[in-house]
């Protein structure tokens, strides 16, 4: 069992897991400068899960010694063993107490309501993008057919999109470079709402 | 086989998602959801098993696959480990009652034929438990990565198709509760186990009050598993009713919206919106059913050997109890119950991600 948050090592201590509960439940009771930071003094910023994962831990294996005392001591030895162990096992229980943060709980739902949200705006402004091209591409198709019908003698059709505010792109403006048509330009004003104002005329010199 | 277990996995998931999204794909890249990186993040194994496959092969077949090429070697690999296991654990219970009954007057002491057997017992069945907990482990790991790679891939669709409250509240819910349920696993669950073990050992060895503390660690870890796998489907259910109104509020105001357009441009604007639904929708279907067979396949071996290693331990602590002494039999189904609780925490973290899954496929948009 790892728990590098528990302290600094000290010459001699017990290590293993026993030893990791033995500091989280009695090392902060010690004091000096060799203290050990356990249950009694997580510190600012000790992760939820930490607390909760070291406190059940901390009652079982306490438990778990007691039991395994009791059975192994004699009868002089577990009137004593039993007051001892209920002590150290009420102290398990109660060292969890002051360390709970629960605004830390709030941080921790809190990161992936945010990155969900981020997920979310970026895959909407995408699909926004690829609807953006749709329209222009199929307004564009449109009036190359329009163009077709009325005899129109066009070498490229350029539709603009725009944000309506309301949830969906329109086409607002065209260029189209050729010999210009009145007619084509009414057909575009009328069908696709393009008004004459916003579509551009070209011809192949660049006029 | 194991170790291509999770790369088989993602290959099954990216070739079913890419094939039947291919055929419905409008105009644009669908680059942008990260399909991309998903092969990227294959190993070379993986991209090999990838590039071999018939580029037909349905969900179904690949289903089929998996399921004969897994369970077929891992259930008789597992059966005969198992059934190995059992013998040796159950030798050593008849060896103690025996043992026992050649000596009746052993004293009010530690009980040595007791002692004897509860060690042979955990000498023969501790290389295999730790083997495939350290499986088990590995599986909840996997589960919990490819719900980090798979999610918010299936996050990013249900947000295109307009679900965006309800996609970003689903993945919020799932991605949060994935992460607890797998820290609390590897920090808590499993050390809890072991400590289960530890416990029955020391009540089976020498009495006294270690199996209450056994009956507390295997109830709280029950109780965890259920808490959490019940309040994720309430808090995933809750989030996703209030989400989905919202998102149906929207989606009802654009097609308003579009209806006051003229005929011409209303009908492009309706018709692009359907063709990027339809498209999107193909991608979330395939990717919610290649994420089902990916769950499979990750948790599907690990799964089958613990069932078969808890059923195997239970009939030998059944038939030991008619020879060995209490004790000896009740460690023997302490270690089955050890697996079985090693079997629900694989369970629950690949039915929570199964029904993450589910309900992000399941997302209505447009």
């Amino acid at each position: 069992m790892r728990d590098g948050r528990v302290g600094r090592k000290r010459a001699g201590r017990v290590s293993g897991p026993y030893g990791c509960l033995f500091r989280n439940v009695f090392g902060n009771s010690m004091n000096g400068p060799g203290r050990v930071p356990g249950l009694f003094n997580a510190g600012k910023g000790k992760r939820m899960l930490d607390i909760l994962r070291n406190w059940i831990l901390a009652i079982c294996g306490t438990a778990l010694l007691w039991g395994v005392g009791m059975a192994l001591a004699g009868e002089k030895g577990r009137k004593t063993l039993g007051v001892i162990g209920g002590f150290a096992t009420m102290a398990a229980m109660l060292s969890v107490v002051g360390n709970i943060d629960a605004q830390g709980v709030g941080v921790y739902v809190d990161r992936y309501r945010e990155e969900a949200e981020e997920i979310a705006g970026q895959a909407q402004r995408q699909a926004a993008a690829e609807t953006r091209f749709i329209i222009e591409e199929r307004c564009e198709a449109y009036i190359w057919d329009k163009a077709g019908q009325l005899g129109v003698a066009l070498r490229d059709v350029t539709v603009t999109a725009k944000w309506s505010g309301e949830g969906f792109w329109y086409p607002c403006r065209c260029t189209l470079r050729g010999v210009e048509s009145r007619e084509l330009s009414r057909a575009i004003e009328a069908e696709l709402g393009i008004p004459l104002e916003n579509q551009t005329w070209s011809t192949d010199d660049g006029r | 086989m194991d170790k291509l277990r999770v790369p088989a996995a993602l290959a099954a998931l990216l070739l079913t998602a890419l094939l039947t999204a291919g055929c419905a794909r409008a105009a644009g890249d669908y680059g942008w959801l990260g399909l991309d990186a998903l092969t990227d993040a294959l190993p070379e194994a993986a991209r090999d098993v990838l590039e071999a496959e018939n580029g037909t092969r349905s969900v179904g077949d690949s289903l089929g696959r998996m399921l004969s090429e897994t369970l077929g070697g891992a259930l008789q690999t597992a059966f005969r480990a198992g059934l190995a296991t059992a013998a040796t654990v159950l030798a050593a219970s008849v060896l103690c009652g025996v043992a026992g009954e050649l000596t009746p007057d052993r004293g009010k002491g530690i009980d040595y034929v007791n002692l004897a057997g509860v060690a042979a017992i955990a000498a023969s069945a501790a290389g295999g438990f730790t083997t495939l907990m350290g499986e088990a482990a590995a599986a909840v790991g996997e589960l919990t990565d490819l719900g980090t790679m798979l999610l918010p891939v299936m996050a990013s669709v249900s947000a295109a198709t307009g679900a965006v409250s309800s996609g970003a509240a689903k993945y919020a819910a799932s991605a949060l509760f994935l992460n607890v349920l797998g820290t609390l696993s590897k920090k808590l669950v499993i050390p809890l186990i072991y400590m289960y073990l530890a416990a029955s050992l020391g009540q089976a060895a020498f009495g006294g009050g270690a199996g209450g503390v056994a009956k507390l660690i295997a109830g709280l870890v029950k109780r965890a598993l259920i808490i959490t796998a019940l309040a994720f489907s309430i808090y995933l259910g809750a989030v996703s009713l209030i989400a989905s109104s919202a998102d149906a509020a929207a989606v009802k105001l654009t097609k308003t919206a579009i209806s006051t357009l003229l005929p011409v441009v209303g009908g492009m604007v309706a018709d692009a919106s359907d063709t990027l639904l339809s498209g999107l929708g193909v991608i979330r279907g395939a990717l919610g059913a290649a994420g089902l067979v990916a769950v499979a396949a990750v948790c599907l071996g690990p799964v089958a050997r613990l069932l078969i290693n808890a059923a195997l331990l239970r009939c030998a602590a059944a038939l030991a109890g008619t020879v060995a002494p209490r004790p000896v039999s009740e460690f023997i189904a302490s270690v089955a119950e050890g697996y079985s609780l090693m079997l629900a925490l694989t369970g629950a973290e690949a039915a929570m991600l199964a029904i993450a899954v589910i309900s992000a496929a399941k997302t209505a948009g447009g």
